[in-house]
């Protein structure tokens, strides 16, 4: 009953509940398949799920499929028998395989999360779907453009459901963050500029050096495309959410500039994806600083929002021509309610002038009083659960991972070849302003 | 379809505060409204913003679609069906114009205007229409609509049961109803002379404010001359109402004789005039 409660709490603050098929589901459809008209007729279904590849990931996301009572998680694969051990504290009743393609031969299991290393998604990915099993893929997609595109193409032949982890796509602040900005209320946005900033080694701690490669595989080109596709995917999807645009090129710099431990990706890097009338998104990534932590950055040429610290800010006028700025009078008499004081407010006098912003403070996404208790995550898994009972696909999920993954596998190659690149047409989708063009037949 | 910012404070078990601010009737309109919780009050603060906005539609002078100037436009000897709410407000304008003695007049704007143009205005309450029995007659509706509307979000205000809320329109139209949160009534502060602010506590009351803001920004037309006020300059008012505020103010900033000054408010019940000050520059 308490998770019933939480979900209609979320779909309530995601202005989801009573819109049915209104404004904000026609422009995130896959949020349909948290829908009470929806979820209400899946009440007494259960959906099992094999876990390949429990680790650190893997387990958070166990924790989440736990909490759905139209879940259970009835088998775990992995080689690392640490990993095997945490997760049958989870899961205890789980089937335990070694080898991920016996899992996935077992009937008894409907769908299968794949939370292994970067270079294994592709594989493992591409033999869930012919085997039949309804995908959730961590992200990134693949290890490079081609492998997501043929695990796309793979997708869409076979019409199993096919989610990454992609859960700010569920976050209510971004959520409500995109309706406002769709809706025009930061004019049109300009660019986008990301950035996630942390200051750490990145590194797990090994016992046994036989176990580093395995263990620390974020860390090797072999395994990983480093900050770009374990952070930078989250990013760049929300800069391209906000946008409803695909870039055409992109351009970027990277090194290793601090942590010179034998890792082979690296620990600073920066990217430009530009689109054709010249706007652009960028990221960023240090791991030797974490002053300005994480953010996107989303300018419009009439105000910044911020979702992940949840505020907005206008410039110095709004496009319908209200006011930007609060009235300081009563942006004064709100801070005195906050302290419980009766003051008296200095604005009233003849006809108000349209006046210049000088200074502009923020504004809550959702409000001050909201509090975050869910990044995404728990909404995601649910929409798959839901979606895998239902067997429908919600619209537009499938195409904004993709692209999540294809950018950030796209802007690795740019850093790493030095050259600015285009976006291949022969892995275009046709998504938004993108057309998908065979190779032949350019 | 109402639009506008919000900021939204709790105070306690989810009743809170909402300042919500947008644009409307060519200024800023702010309105605190206090007691539930934020989504209910937001619902009421957009059902006063999409009235408001209908009010600017209906009875804009400037605007060529409104009622008003369609009303504006026909000619002496015509008599025209004119809707419940602009008939009303036109036949409140009338009224406050024989209690300003003419120094509020809806008519200034009027070709070869004269101030007992209102004289040859007929209202029919009964049947909703309007003659004009003299050439030129325009009717201005731009300094009566703020308090007008002021008047009207009270009535939705009360219609959901909404005790305590401060609106202003202009920061020149301020309705007060109710209770701050945390004290009696609302504490309003205006500019007064040598920046001193002046302070009025205001309970169910509104406080209209007329006059020049600066002696380069004129727009007030002195019907007995039918030429700008000049000099800066301001008159507060606090009434029961918006709509006779706005005229009072209008006509307290018009009539500089104090004795004449006096029998106008006397006939305003409850109206309080709080300062007369000049030479704001």
């Amino acid at each position: 009953m308490e998770k019933d409660l939480s979900r209609r709490d979320f779909l309530k603050n995601a202005g989801l509940i009573g819109l049915g098929a209104g404004t904000l589901l026609s422009s995130v459809p896959w949020m349909s398949a948290l829908a009470q008209e929806n979820t209400s007729k899946t009440v007494g279904e259960k959906v099992r799920i094999g876990i390949i590849g429990p680790g650190s990931r893997g387990r958070f996301l166990m924790n989440f499929i736990k909490k759905n009572s139209k879940a259970e998680i009835v088998a775990l694969c992995d080689i690392y028998q640490p990993s095997i051990d945490e997760a049958l504290k989870i899961a205890p009743k789980a089937k335990v395989y070694d080898d991920y393609r016996k899992l996935l031969e077992d009937k008894n299991i409907d769908a299968v999360f794949i939370t292994t290393p970067l270079y294994l998604h592709y594989p493992m990915a591409m033999d869930a779907l012919d085997a039949g099993k309804d995908l959730y893929l961590e992200k990134s997609m693949a290890y490079n453009v081609a492998q997501c595109f043929d695990l796309y193409q793979k997708y869409k032949s076979t019409g199993r459901i096919f989610f990454v982890g992609q859960q700010r796509l569920f976050d209510p602040r971004y959520l409500k963050a995109m309706e406002m900005i769709h809706e025009g209320r930061f004019g049109e946005i300009q660019a986008v500029r990301t950035f996630w900033f942390r200051n750490g080694s990145w590194r797990n701690k090994v016992s046994d050096p036989s176990l580093e490669r395995l263990r620390n595989w974020r860390l090797y080109k072999e395994y990983s495309r480093g900050l770009l596709t374990e952070l930078g995917g989250h990013l760049l999807q929300v800069g391209t959410w906000a946008m409803q645009k695909l870039p055409e090129q992109v351009m970027g710099a990277g090194g290793i500039t601090f942590w010179k431990d034998g890792r082979e990706v690296w620990d600073n890097v920066s990217c430009i994806f530009s689109m054709d009338d010249g706007r652009r998104i960028t990221y960023e990534s240090v791991i030797s600083n974490k002053f300005y932590g994480l953010e996107e950055q989303i300018m419009g040429n009439l105000g910044t929002v911020e979702p992940e610290k949840g505020m907005y800010y206008y410039e110095s006028g709004t496009k319908d021509g209200s006011p930007a700025k609060p009235a300081p009078g009563f942006m004064q008499m709100m801070t005195d309610v906050q302290n419980r004081i009766f003051e008296k407010l200095p604005f009233a006098g003849t006809s108000w002038e349209p006046e210049v912003a000088k200074d502009v403070k923020g504004n809550y996404i959702m409000g001050e009083d909201y509090k975050i208790t869910t990044d995404g995550t728990q909404e995601a898994i649910n929409a798959f659960i839901e979606s895998v009972i239902t067997q429908k696909q919600p619209e537009r999920i499938a195409e904004e991972c993709y692209y999540a993954s294809a950018m950030v596998l796209l802007g690795y190659d740019a850093v790493e070849q030095g050259k600015i690149l285009t976006f291949p047409h022969e892995y275009r989708l046709n998504y938004l302003n993108h057309k998908h063009q065979a190779k032949q037949t350019l | 379809m109402s639009s506008f910012e919000h900021i939204y404070k709790n105070i306690d078990n989810g009743r809170g505060m909402l300042y919500a601010w947008f644009t409307a009737m060519h200024t800023r309109v702010d309105i605190a409204i206090c007691g539930r919780n934020e989504n209910d009050l937001k619902a009421i603060a957009g059902k006063v913003q999409d009235k408001i906005v209908q009010l600017e539609k209906l009875a804009n002078f400037y605007d060529p679609d409104s009622e008003l100037a369609n009303l504006n436009d026909i000619t002496a000897g015509t008599t025209a069906e004119v809707s419940d709410e602009l008939l009303s407000m036109l036949y409140l304008s009338m009224r406050y114009n024989e209690l300003t003695d003419g120094n509020f007049d809806i008519c200034i704007k009027s070709d070869g205007y004269k101030n007992d143009m209102c004289v040859d205005v007929e209202i029919d309450l009964c049947n909703g229409t309007l003659a004009k029995h003299r050439y030129g007659i325009r009717f201005d509706l731009s300094g009566f609509l703020k308090g007008y509307a002021l008047d009207e979000a009270r009535n939705i205000l009360e219609r959901y049961a909404v005790r305590d809320t401060l609106l202003s329109i202009g920061n020149s139209s301020i309705l007060a109803l109710g209770n701050h949160p945390f004290g009696e009534g609302w504490l309003v502060a205006y500019p007064g002379a040598e920046d001193n602010n002046i302070e009025v506590a205001l309970h169910n009351e509104c406080l209209s404010t007329s006059g020049n803001s600066s002696s380069k920004r004129m727009h007030i037309l002195s019907p007995s001359s039918g030429k700008l006020i000049e000099g800066a300059g301001m008159v507060s008012v606090v009434t029961r109402k918006g709509a006779e505020g706005e005229a009072l103010a209008t006509a307290m900033f018009v009539e500089r004789d104090p004795a004449k000054r006096d029998a106008i408010l006397g006939r305003f019940e409850g109206a309080r005039l709080m300062a007369t000050i000049n030479n704001l520059d």
